[in-house]
């Protein structure tokens, strides 16, 4: 079995590579375990990246290594063995400037969007997806109650909205990577479902506005957010 | 009479491993018949990817996988592992074309950890466990099982099966669950999601804009959650059942048609809403039925 390029495998994870090698390649990953195990690795570090604050984050050593040896193995100069960051100066950060460049503004704009919904989740705490942490809405004007382990649940809260929104920004990068590769009525028929939540969602929050302390508008609303994660889970698996 | 391509037939033990079945994992003609099998260890994974037609995969008391049945046409069959797992399948299209309807009929131990993929085929299983998944191919699972996750974008989903946990999710496809499952956790965008047990210990079943219908005996203790937006929940419940129940709407109306009580009005004035907390019988199981603006019914069956 021939298997797909080093190029490709992280084209696909980035999804620059063109449609028609996608595909190709897409299939490829479907009879291949080693290739499909790359290419996820890639996306997962991809992810990681977009989850960190910086820029010049350090990358998960239990990630990178195999990559990078197989990389390793392919080039004529070593590499130094401490260069598992990002920012070093190796030759595979000056082998692909646009790949890393890339992530690069996509980490920072991340960074940009992660703050900006813990601002906006703690100043609407009806983004809430998780039933067990339920603060009452106007929490921040009220004494904050405390959890088991003396953590103020309003820490809790926006923990639990940025996991949320790291989760589903994580899930919709990855299908809109794979978008090309499902077939146009797959998509029809995820797009509208999206819809038919995201308007359940919107209406419950408008709800939630008029009536903060509901904990049954709440619930749906948290039960809304896991509809819709479940959903693009399995737009993913769909590819 | 068409030859039958038989490619490995081996009905020993596991403890004779044949060699990798990579070496055997060559296409299968494409209008012929299909006849593979080969050793598979007790526990071993089964992955499968079939895009198009339908597969049948059933559970033998045997320490061996075989295959049967047709592959269209044009399209490529791929059978490939050893007998720690093994992947097989119809290969897809790298230009994305549509793949050819093709039937099989799967044989695995027992025990086997049952991965399938599909894109339209129809997925039957018997007495298998694991991970069913399919884009719009209806799926049915029966028999007594260890686990079952099934996964569809717009497929019907249909569960007859004895199962200490199973996890069930379709969009638009009609979701039905009957069978002995324990511990449930079931859910729909638009489809409609039919509950017919007297089993479940713990269950959550949630939609969106699908309607939800309960009908069946909460277990002694049992917790039982149904959530719904647009849709309406209806609970079917023997007259002398023993439960505890708490409906809330927040915009639609409760129906009792079991005893006497009404509603209390929602918080909302005229939002049409309200609250109905019951207790029938001795208490025991304890229902919780949340809606947006959907109807909330329960009667007697």
């Amino acid at each position: 079995m021939t298997h797909i390029t080093e190029d490709e495998r992280q084209g696909l994870a980035d999804g620059t590579l063109n449609a028609e090698d996608a595909a190709r390649a897409a299939a490829h990953l479907v009879v291949c375990e080693a290739c499909a195990a790359d290419v996820s690795q890639l996306r997962t570090l991809m992810h990681r990246l977009h989850a960190a604050a910086s820029a010049s984050a350090t990358l998960d050593e239990d990630l990178w290594p195999a990559i990078r040896d197989r990389i390793e193995s392919s080039k004529v100069i070593a590499l130094d063995a401490s260069s598992g960051t990002r920012d070093s100066r190796s030759p595979v950060a000056r082998r692909r400037p646009v790949w890393l460049g890339a992530m690069a503004v996509v980490g920072a704009a991340a960074a940009v969007i992660v703050a900006a919904v813990v601002l906006r989740s703690s100043r609407t705490p009806a983004v809430i997806p998780a039933v067990s942490v339920s603060p009452p809405a106007a929490s921040t004007a009220m004494p904050v109650p405390s959890g088991p382990a003396g953590i103020p649940a309003v820490t809790r809260v926006s923990d639990s909205a940025r996991a949320y929104q790291q989760q589903l920004q994580q899930l919709l990068d990855e299908i809109e990577m794979q978008r090309a590769m499902l077939g146009p009525s797959t998509t029809a028929v995820g797009d509208s479902d999206l819809q038919v939540i995201d308007h359940a969602i919107a209406e419950l929050k408008t709800a939630l506005e008029r009536d903060p302390n509901n904990t049954v508008l709440r619930q749906l609303l948290a039960e809304s957010y896991q509809q819709k994660l479940d959903l693009l889970r399995r737009l993913r698996n769909a590819s | 009479m068409q030859a039958i391509a038989l490619f490995a037939m081996v009905a020993g033990a596991a403890g004779s491993p044949i060699a990798a079945l990579g070496a055997v994992s060559a296409g299968a003609q494409a209008s012929e018949p299909l006849i593979r099998a080969h050793a598979l260890a007790a526990g071993a994974p089964v992955k499968i990817f079939f895009p198009a037609g339908t597969i049948r995969i059933e559970a033998w008391d045997r320490d061996s996988i075989e295959v049967r049945g047709h592959i269209a046409q044009h399209e490529r069959f791929f059978m490939a592992g050893d007998v720690h797992g093994v992947k097989l399948g119809v290969d897809d299209h790298p230009d994305g074309s549509p793949v050819a309807a093709s039937d099989v009929v799967l044989y695995v131990p027992r025990s086997s950890q049952i991965s399938v993929k599909s894109v339209s085929a129809a997925i039957t299983g018997t007495s298998t466990a694991g991970w069913f998944y399919s884009v719009s191919g209806a799926i049915h699972l029966s028999g007594q099982s260890r686990s079952v996750e099934v996964e569809s974008l717009a497929g019907d989903v249909t569960l007859d099966v004895n199962a200490p946990w199973v996890r069930a999710r379709t969009g638009d496809g009609h979701l039905v669950v009957r069978g002995a499952p324990e511990d449930i956790d079931a859910a729909t965008v638009r489809g409609p999601l039919d509950i017919e047990s007297a089993t479940i210990v713990h269950g959550r079943f949630a939609s969106v804009q699908g309607d939800i219908r309960f009908l069946g005996a909460p277990v002694a203790n049992g917790l039982l959650e149904f959530s719904n937006h647009g849709g309406t929940v209806s609970l079917l419940l023997p007259r002398a059942v023993s439960a505890t129940l708490d409906l809330s709407s927040i915009e639609g109306p409760i129906e009792n048609r079991f005893t006497q009580l009404r509603p209390a009005a929602g918080a909302t004035p005229g939002s049409g809403g309200g609250t109905l907390h019951l207790q029938l019988g001795g208490g025991g199981p304890r229902l919780t039925v949340r809606t947006f603006k959907g109807a909330i019914r329960l009667q007697a069956r």
